[in-house]
């Protein structure tokens, strides 16, 4: 499904991704771990097609297509979803007419035909169910005035909403309390089905306890220094990412 | 000057002169009287000085040669078919009940407006009736009817002089006391397509008596592609504790010029608010003084301008706080996109005396293309000790987080800045308080931004 090959990215003339090679297959879970600030969030913005990070080598296919090559809407109607480590605030935007606005926008791209606000709103309150999310945050501005665990579920209600193929989840248990994040863990493993699959990008073994991953990776300074199965996040947690600082090179391992 | 020469401002003022000769010939009787020695000065007024030039501290930001470049004839009276009724309704917006007053080229036809309909203790008097009448009311064309006329307005507002040399054409909106009308006047100008290029000067006066409460809409329109010059006044007296809710919605052809003077004054806890949407013409101003002169009073100047291609939209808004606790509330928004132009000027005084005087006033901008422009100045003169004053300009682009949001959930670009427009935007027209108006203005804000940005 995902192919990454030597992937280099740079923001503002410094280099942060510095050859990322993974290869994701249906059915799958990543786990991506590692150091704040070694590109974690970056690898997630280039895979979404954000502006501000410039691809300086390598490549990325994605179901057989260029990635990097398509606009940034294009890559969500073609099944990639990004679940933010900062959701947005959008003041004057309904909850419910923007999740409208991309599920149709999505249903249009793949010839289905555009749902009415009525069958919407039925298919919504479904969804909302899978996150426990209060209705009320359906009529307020996008993520306007939320809580940090209330935007983080509001992300899981949009992947929940759109269906998608690769889900990219950027920290998504940051922030949430305890019942929260076996929620929103319950949500993501509800929606995870042998077609699909998803990156978690997260810090704390906690959250694979309730999404269990099939790898983990560890990435340090732009690299995936290291790969394994959930053990690695164990390994981790008791002895922090020192030694993995160390590993100059990639070792790759299950993959 | 129809030979198209390029004018100057001695021409265009020589042009001017000799359009009054001819449209005081064709007053007949009317050329003495009040009004008319009135009219005399204001015309002596308009040529001692000409269109304004950026020279002049209340104009720098907007060039009126299109005016002086242009010969405009003076319109001709509509005959009253009822094909034009049609027409004007036809680009209209449509408020649920309310009372349409129609203008063709600038000329009130009772004929084809709903004068059957309009609503107890209010009383629509064309204004050449009005004039001709010679009573003690006809004195209400006079400046000193309106606090916020008093102030030599001939002389500082070249448009206000050139209205009132040529007035004639417009209608007298008259409340009873205590009187609440049910239904909002739409007050609709539309211009038609002509030949010859033409210039309208209608005239609104509203006399809210004590008590009253009215809301009137004026829409002013165009046939696409009509070169024509609209130069409105309108004219405005809130009595003790009176309420008049005016929006005024400017979307004309996009070779017109538009330019309103709307002089408003309150008295004590009278309230006076104007919503202003503007879609634009080629050229726009408007110019809003409103005077608080009775305490507890209070005014709302709100806008919304959304010019786009070379479009130049001008706004210059007076809150004059003359006695103690009054409040004002002024929000203007802006859009701009390609090359269009923008100027946002607030001038809030607060007088010696008016302590206790509460004024917020904020401008924000957004600009959608890097050669859009907006000049916003705040101009705030208070010379009492004892207030509330704030104001705030902003100008932004689109933030690219918001847009990067929308598209990472699949809506094409587009359409994504369409919505983040649509949401800055939509916020001032959120605060029309009238719900039919303000539904069918949504509807409208909805469709424009799609028709405007989605190409
Ligand atoms: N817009 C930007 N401008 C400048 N530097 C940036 C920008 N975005 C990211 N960086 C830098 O890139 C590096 C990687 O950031 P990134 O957000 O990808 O880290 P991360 O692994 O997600 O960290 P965390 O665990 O703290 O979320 C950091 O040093 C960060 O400062
Ligand atoms: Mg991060």
């Amino acid at each position: 499904m995902l192919e990454i090959r030597n992937l280099h990215a740079r923001v503002e003339g410094n280099d942060i991704l510095k050859g990322i090679n993974l290869t994701v297959k249906p059915g799958e879970i990543h786990a991506m771990m590692g150091p704040n600030g070694s590109g974690k969030s970056t690898l997630a913005g280039v895979l979404a097609g954000k502006e501000i990070y410039e691809v300086t080598e390598g490549e990325v296919i994605y179901n057989g297509k260029n990635l990097l090559d398509l606009d940034p809407s294009v890559r969500a109607c073609e099944g990639v979803f990004l679940a933010f480590q900062y959701p947005v605030e959008i003041p004057g935007v309904s909850n419910t007419y923007f999740l409208k606005a991309a599920y149709n926008a999505v249903r249009k791209y793949r010839g289905e035909e555009e749902l009415d606000a009525v069958d919407f709103l039925a298919l919504v309150r479904e969804k909302m169910k899978l996150v426990e999310m209060d209705p009320s945050l359906l009529s307020r501005p996008v993520n306007e005035g939320f809580s940090g665990g209330e935007k983080k579920r509001n992300e899981i209600l949009q992947m929940a909403v759109l269906d998608p193929m690769l889900s990219i989840l950027d920290e998504t248990d940051s922030g949430l309390d305890i019942d929260a994040l076996r929620i929103v863990a319950n949500g993501v493993n509800t929606l995870h089905t042998p077609q699909n699959a998803a990156i978690v990008v997260t810090h704390y073994q906690r959250l694979l306890d309730y999404i269990i991953p099939d790898f983990v990776h560890v990435l340090v300074d732009g690299r995936i220094v290291k790969s394994g199965d959930k053990s690695l996040a164990h390994h981790l947690e008791d002895h922090g990412y020192d030694w993995a600082k160390d590993l100059k090179s990639p070792v790759p391992e299950t993959i | 000057m129809s030979d198209g020469r390029a004018m100057n401002n001695e021409t265009a003022i020589q042009n001017y002169r000799d359009l009054f000769a001819t449209f005081e010939h064709t007053l007949n009787g009317g050329a003495s009287g009040e009004t008319h020695r009135l009219r005399r000065e204001a015309i002596d007024r308009f040529a001692s000085t000409g269109f304004p030039t950026m020279r002049g501290e209340d104009w720098r930001y907007t060039n009126f040669n299109p005016l002086i470049r242009q010969s405009f004839a003076l319109a001709e009276a509509p005959g009253a078919q009822p094909s034009l009724r049609d027409a004007a309704l036809a680009g209209s917006i449509d408020i649920a009940g309310a009372v349409t007053l129609l203008f063709v080229n600038g000329v009130y036809l009772p004929e084809l407006s709903d004068i059957d309909r309009i609503p107890d203790g209010i009383r629509v008097t064309p204004l050449h009736e009005f004039i001709a009448a010679e009573t003690d009311r006809a004195a209400e064309t006079d400046r000193a009817a309106n606090p916020a006329m008093a102030d030599d307005v001939l002389a500082r507002n070249p448009f206000a002089a050139l209205n009132t040399a040529f007035m004639h054409h417009g209608v007298v909106i008259e409340t009873a006391r205590g009187v609440t009308a049910t239904v909002p006047l739409h007050l609709l100008f539309f211009c038609t397509d002509s030949p010859q290029p033409f210039m309208t000067h209608p005239r609104v006066i509203v006399r809210m008596a004590s008590q009253a409460q009215l809301d009137i809409v004026e829409q002013y329109a165009g046939a696409d592609g009509a070169t024509y010059f609209t130069n409105t006044l309108t004219d405005i007296r809130v009595e003790d504790g009176a309420v008049l809710r005016h929006v005024k919605l400017q979307d004309e052809s996009r070779s017109a010029v538009h330019v309103a003077s709307v002089y408003t004054s309150a008295g004590r806890a009278g309230t006076y608010e104007n919503h202003a949407i503007g879609f634009g013409s080629a050229l726009q101003r408007g110019n809003i003084h409103g005077v608080l002169d009775g305490e507890g009073g209070h005014v709302t100047m709100n806008g919304l301008f959304l010019p786009s291609g070379t479009q130049h939209m001008d706004h210059f808004t007076t809150i004059d706080h003359a006695v103690p606790h009054c409040t004002s509330h002024e929000l203007y928004k802006g859009v701009l996109a390609d090359e269009a132009r923008g100027v946002f000027t607030g001038k809030i005084i607060v007088r010696q005396d008016a302590q206790k005087t509460d004024a917020v006033q904020a401008n924000n901008n957004m600009l959608l293309s890097e050669r859009a422009q907006i000049d916003t100045r705040p101009q705030l003169e208070i010379y009492a000790d004892d207030v509330r004053c704030t104001h705030g300009a902003t100008v932004g682009r689109m933030s690219a987080d918001q847009l990067f949001y929308l598209l990472s959930r699949g809506i094409d670009r587009q359409t994504a800045q369409n919505i983040l427009t649509y949401a800055f935007a939509a916020d001032i027209v959120a605060r029309i308080p009238i719900d039919t108006v303000r539904e069918v203005l949504d509807v409208e804000l909805h469709r424009r931004l799609g028709a405007t940005w989605n190409k």
